[in-house]
């Protein structure tokens, strides 16, 4: 068995960048690496304890690495970044490196999900579509522990359905999501609302359209054709300005909305930007 | 209840005359003789008072034992003989002209037009009923929900060429409005889109006039109907003549002017809310939040304004066409083929449904 060691890690950093220094703040674990200090101890420990959980039950790698900027370490792509990392440190469990580690670069909010050996099969596209919308959902609110805690539930989750013989995806007779009783794998109430009623919409709009030809017995309700031309009178005329209002919308950048998908070498995976 | 009917008979035979749209004469269809309607008003005139001597030297039609017999309903029924052919004739009280089922003679009821009730203006008729079963025809193309049936069949029973009494208030409509108008303006802060409502109580008053606003005056003519063949050109109005009438059916209004102003009124003022609303620009959105519109009633005038109208019956339900017979304009609802609406909608449902759910979803 392989483990990640904070040790490994720091030499590893040692050898990216020269110059750099770990963060009083910082925590090191063996599955959790708070590089940039954006978790406190606490919620640094409860993370990697989840980890070490699923690293004893399933023999299976759940890291988790934050970094400030991933291009110090002479990478153009967080995705090739990540893989450096897992691959140099040895992660994984196995002779397949059995594991999946999430990269996280803070100060370009840039993201890499590696998965190696087994993680190919038990985190299927399904799985690996809703672990990330969990998991981005509150990056792009910066909640960071809750968006760790997302990766950690849903790895377990997807971890727990593989190791019962039906990794999400392969059965549609529904599977349970810890954090979300009401997850359910057919289509949402959006996917209905644009499958149906767009279709409904341009349907009625058509045919309403061509119905309304029929009907040209109207009610007159002006009688603009008989005012006198040039007899219009403005006596007043003001337009004054009373307040104004503010509403923020966080914007989604097409990198928040999907993300780029790498294969080989042994690794598969994911990035993009929270 | 009056007995005596004017009709034109043609000088050079006796023969009915009618009003030819085309060339704006009186016509007879017997001797091909025409005459302009000014010139043989004139020579009517003495030969009206002649006639209207010899009928009170020879009696008049007692009618008494008649109108007894109708009860409450003589009050609506007007009965008239007809000169041509001596037929006995019943029309409603409005009808001021008409023609005679029998032998088809052309004749104004008397009485109509007379005082206060005579028309200041009349519109003559531009097209013929030949026009108006084209323009029928050509309302029918282009519709694609249209029943077939209705459309192939050619439905048409009767085609009617109506002066149909309109009143046409002058007046000048004031209004005060108050509108709440907003502008919006955005720009982006880092990982948020921050959007700007500037809101604006914007003020407008003012005034307009109008010249006569159109309301139809016959309780027989749906209102909406007679709003949509609008507008006429009033360029063309003549002085009320007779000469004008024979040959089409010609009505005497049966609302009266204070029945009709309520819709006058009504327009007057949606119209110049509306016409200030139009001076507020350069705002992403207005609405008003206060309105007062005050109107100075003008002169009010009595026209009879041509209209061919055509009936039809289809699935024992009525249609009635109307086209403005100085314009051309023709409406009038049609009716529907519910299956063919169904299946359009289906057709173009399922497979757009099919291709987004095989987009989105699979």
């Amino acid at each position: 068995m392989k483990r990640f060691y904070a040790p490994a890690l720091a030499g590893l950093l040692l050898l990216f960048c020269l110059t750099l220094s770990v963060p009083a703040a910082a925590f090191e674990g063996a599955y959790v690496l708070d590089e940039s200090g954006i978790l406190s101890d606490e919620e640094a420990r409860t993370l990697e304890d989840q980890a070490a959980s699923m690293a004893q039950t399933y023999q299976f790698g759940v890291y988790l690495v934050t970094v400030d900027d991933f291009t110090d370490y002479g990478f153009d792509d967080v995705y090739d970044c990540a893989v450096a990392f897992y691959e140099q440190s040895e992660l994984g469990f196995g002779d397949d490196y059995d594991g999946e580690l999430l990269f996280m670069s803070m100060s370009n909010r840039k993201y890499a999900l590696v998965y190696t050996g087994y993680g190919d099969t038990a985190f299927t596209e399904l799985g690996r579509d809703q672990l990330e919308e969990a998991m981005l959902d509150c990056f792009r609110n910066d909640d960071w522990y809750n968006g760790f805690k997302q990766y950690m539930d849903w790895s377990e989750y997807l971890l727990s359905e593989a190791a019962n013989g039906e990794p999400v995806g392969w059965d549609e007779s529904g599977d349970y999501h810890p954090n979300d009783a009401d997850y359910d794998d057919g289509p949402g109430l959006f996917e209905i609302l644009i499958f149906v009623g767009v279709p409904l919409l341009i349907s009625g709009v058509v045919c309403g359209m061509l119905a309304l030809q029929l009907v040209t017995v109207h009610e007159a309700a002006e009688a603009r054709e008989y005012a006198v031309e040039g007899s219009l009178q403005i006596r007043a005329k003001s337009d004054r300005f009373t307040h104004a209002t503010e509403t923020r919308v966080k914007i989604e950048s097409d990198s928040d909305g999907g993300s780029s998908h790498h294969s080989g070498g042994g690794h598969s995976g994911r990035s993009g930007s929270f | 209840m009056p007995s005596q009917v004017t009709n034109y008979k043609c000088p050079a035979c006796g023969g009915p005359l009618r009003f030819a749209e085309d060339s704006g004469k009186l016509q007879c269809d017997y001797c091909g003789s025409s005459y302009d309607v000014s010139e043989f008003e004139k020579s009517m005139e003495s030969a009206d008072a002649k006639a209207a001597e010899a009928f009170r030297d020879n009696g008049t039609w007692d009618t008494s034992e008649i109108g007894q017999d109708w009860g409450a309903d003589a009050s609506e029924m007007k009965a008239y003989s007809c000169p041509s052919c001596g037929a006995e004739l019943i029309c409603e009280a409005s009808t001021a002209a008409t023609s005679c089922p029998y032998c088809g003679n052309n004749t104004i009821v008397p009485g109509q037009f007379a005082g206060d009730l005579k028309p200041d203006y009349v519109l003559p008729f531009k097209l013929d009923k030949k026009a108006a079963v084209a323009a029928l025809k050509k309302h029918y193309k282009g519709k694609f929900f249209l029943a077939k049936a209705f459309s192939d069949e050619n439905h048409i029973e009767k085609v009617q060429g109506v002066y149909v009494p309109f009143w046409l208030f002058d007046g000048t409509a004031d209004a005060d409005v108050h509108f709440a108008a907003t502008t919006e303006s955005s720009r982006r802060e880092g990982q948020y889109e921050v959007t700007t409502t500037r809101h604006y109580d914007v003020h407008r008053a003012g005034s307009v006039d109008f010249e006569r606003v159109p309301v139809d005056a016959s309780k027989r003519m749906p209102d909406d109907l007679m709003d949509s063949i609008e507008p006429f050109d009033y360029g063309e109005l003549k002085p009320f003549s007779m000469a004008f009438l024979p040959g089409f059916l010609a009505d005497r209004y049966d609302v009266t002017v204070e029945e009709s102003a309520r819709r006058a009124d009504e327009r007057c003022m949606n119209t110049i809310v509306s016409m200030l609303e139009n001076t507020v620009k350069g705002y992403a959105t207005c609405s008003i939040t206060a309105k007062t519109v005050n109107l100075k009633r003008g002169k009010v005038h009595y026209a009879l304004l041509p209209v061919w109208i055509l009936n039809t019956k289809w699935k024992g339900k009525d249609y009635l066409f109307a086209m403005n017979a100085q314009t051309g304009k023709m409406v009038g609802d049609l009716p529907m083929n519910y299956a063919k609406f169904w299946l359009t909608f289906a057709g173009i449902f399922a497979p757009l449904a099919a291709f987004l759910y095989w987009f989105l979803y699979l």
